[in-house]
């Protein structure tokens, strides 16, 4: 009963917390679509943020049971109050005007997530800890932190596996087992919202910056992966980071279409958030994140915005940094891991064709949804919904998933261990992290026809 | 001025529209709907059981034990590696560590890590460990004080004894 009850308060009042701040930061949702999503967005972002709250708490007091749960739900309420002061708070939690135009396209999503969700459930039920990353790395860190008590700093034992791993996803599992007891739902809960809820938060970052039917037809094809759906319930990282960086980019592109300086900052803020929690999700994200907040503020400097842009991702992401630094400094002691790998070799694996040539023709050969060509027809697709070519060259977003694969082909070229079993055992994996960011980028710049909807541009409540 | 989509253009794009709706529909039940078709497997790959198994030992150990497995061959098969991960995370937050038996005949007890353990186990899941066993009770590694201690598992009998420092 109580983890029945526990894990869903828990996951209530992070999801508050985090979609007060989101509605703080962007203003009124235009469509359902967008709104919703910022429903899932607002849960993404609250683990997040209590996950930010639990680390400090460890440090600050010791273990995760006495009052750590009483503390953390004071504090997700505190946000919420004190976002609810805002009057664009206020006006952005109201749901948009029902329009009809809405309905096929919110009616196919949620076809579609309901069987996501039912694959989903099945799927749990067979592996209700999950695969090996899942049970070895995230849960395995969760239950170290959550058993140990006072004596937390344990589960960073140099004598475990992968202590260096960033710990969004364990400690967002202690905080649900803090409030309803260890159990194996917790760890799917948080698998779950990242699964399902990614569709939901794609669709409504396309809509408002392109259309309903663009960001419809994006989120449908995220769940068009096989690979996506059968992930999930393994419960790995790469989902979450995935989304979360995909949503950074969503929210960052939107700051460009803020009508004020005050708005744009806000925004900026939780984009610059977004690709922190990529970071604290898994260290894997950080050069994609890095990028990101490099290329938009190097494009916004150059309408004059540089400052904003600037200033806001280093406000947004400087929490979840500092969490990943204090992390891998104090407790897994494991930095020079992380910012040198003992690669070996490194110029005659650069300049060795068969590594590259090996890596690209097994990407290409598991590409998400490469059974249906699905990247080929996402592209079909978007052509169709008025994406020009010459509009995709100048989209920030492509440029910074270009530089995600980029990265992902590097991490395999450079690899220390053997190619083809670094391939076998994470390559699919890791393919998966750019592909909600490359839907986003694809759709994001769709127009609708000569007769449709204007692109909400202006946020109607700034 | 003209209702939205009334133009032959606007009814074209309204067409587009539906295509890439209903194509992206399709596309996204496919996954759940081969599933149920039977098509596609889902990951039976689980270790509830195992981890189970392991999860009855933690009832025994203290929380800041160190527990030590004495790994029969060196290297490990796969196989046992994975268990001892499982196990491992099972009984988390006691650390396990990995104790080679060919590494204690060929250094000696207070090397080989042995004295540091509060508690160790045998694998008994393979063949190759009957003698991994034999060799470390030859060795004095191992003690079976009574029938009692050993406990009988899924994986067939672990060797375990205590003996705390503390």
């Amino acid at each position: 009963v109580i983890t029945v009850a526990g894990v869903p308060l828990a996951l209530a009042l992070s999801t508050a917390a985090g979609v007060a701040v989101v509605a703080a930061a962007l203003g009124r949702a235009t469509s359902a679509h967008e709104w919703l999503g910022r429903l899932v967005l607002g849960a993404c972002v609250g683990l997040g943020g209590t996950s930010l709250l639990a680390f400090a708490w460890l440090f600050a007091v010791g273990g995760t049971r006495t009052g750590y749960a009483i503390t953390d739900g004071l504090l997700c309420c505190v946000v919420v109050a004190a976002c609810l002061g805002f009057e664009r708070t206020r006006a952005a939690l109201i749901p948009p005007r029902w329009n009809r135009a809405e309905l096929v396209p919110l009616a196919a999503l949620l076809v579609a997530a309901g069987f996501a969700a039912w694959q989903f459930v099945a799927a749990n039920r067979l592996l209700p800890h999950g695969e090996w990353d899942a049970w070895a790395i995230w849960n395995f860190r969760a239950r170290g932190i959550y058993r140990a008590g006072p004596d937390w700093r344990s589960a960073f034992d140099e004598k475990l596996v992968a202590t260096s791993h960033p710990l969004l996803l364990s400690l967002s599992i202690v905080r649900l087992w803090a409030y309803g007891g260890e159990s194996t739902l917790a760890p799917s809960v948080v698998a779950g919202l990242f699964t399902i809820g990614g569709p939901f938060v794609l669709a409504g970052l396309v809509t408002r910056v392109a259309t309903v039917v663009a960001g419809t037809t994006a989120g449908l094809l995220l769940l068009g992966a096989a690979n996506y759906q059968l992930q999930g319930p393994h419960q790995f990282a790469d989902i979450p980071l995935a989304m979360f960086l995909a949503a950074g980019l969503g929210v960052l592109t939107v700051v460009d279409r803020e009508p004020s300086a005050r708005s744009a900052t806000t925004a900026a803020i939780l984009g610059g958030g977004l690709l922190g929690f990529a970071g604290w999700t898994k260290t894997d994200a950080i050069p994609g994140a890095v990028v990101a907040a490099l290329v938009f503020a190097a494009v916004a400097a150059r309408k004059g915005r540089g400052a904003t842009m600037g200033r806001g991702i280093a406000i947004g992401a400087a929490a979840p940094a500092l969490a990943w630094a204090i992390q891998h400094v104090v407790l897994s002691r494991e930095l020079h891991a992380v910012l040198l790998p003992g690669q070996k070799h490194v110029a005659a694996k650069l300049i060795d064709p068969d590594r590259w040539l090996g890596t690209l023709a097994w990407f290409f050969e598991h590409a998400p949804g490469r059974d249906v060509w699905l990247p080929l027809v996402a592209l079909g697709l978007a052509v169709l919904l008025g994406v020009r070519f010459r509009a995709l060259l100048q989209s920030q977003a492509l440029w910074c998933v270009a530089a995600m694969c980029l990265v992902a082909v590097l991490v395999f070229v450079l690899t220390p261990w053997d190619l083809s079993f670094h391939l076998l055992t994470a390559g699919d994996r890791v393919l998966f992290q750019p592909w909600p960011a490359l839907l986003f980028a694809l759709f994001a710049s769709a127009r609708p026809g000569p007769e449709g909807a204007p692109v909400p541009a202006v946020d109607p409540a700034a | 001025m003209p209702e939205p989509g009334s133009s032959p253009r606007g009814r074209i794009q309204r067409s587009l529209e539906w295509i890439c709706i209903a194509l992206a529909l399709l596309l996204a039940l496919r996954p759940p709907l081969l599933v149920a078709a039977g098509k596609t497997q889902l990951n039976q790959n689980d270790i509830s059981g195992t981890e189970q198994t392991f999860a009855l030992w933690a009832r025994a150990i203290p929380p800041d034990a160190r527990v030590g497995w004495l790994l029969p061959e060196d290297p490990a098969p796969p196989a046992i590696q994975k268990m001892v991960l499982i196990s491992q995370y099972a009984l988390v937050p006691r650390r396990l560590d990995v104790v080679s038996v060919a590494r204690c005949q060929e250094l000696g007890r207070q090397a080989c890590g042995i004295e540091e353990l509060d508690f160790a186990m045998v694998p008994d899941f393979s063949e190759a460990s009957f003698s991994a066993r034999d060799d470390a009770f030859r060795l004095g590694l191992l003690r079976y004080p009574t029938l009692g201690e050993i406990q009988f598992t899924g994986f067939g009998a672990l060797a375990f004894f205590g003996r705390r420092r503390r």
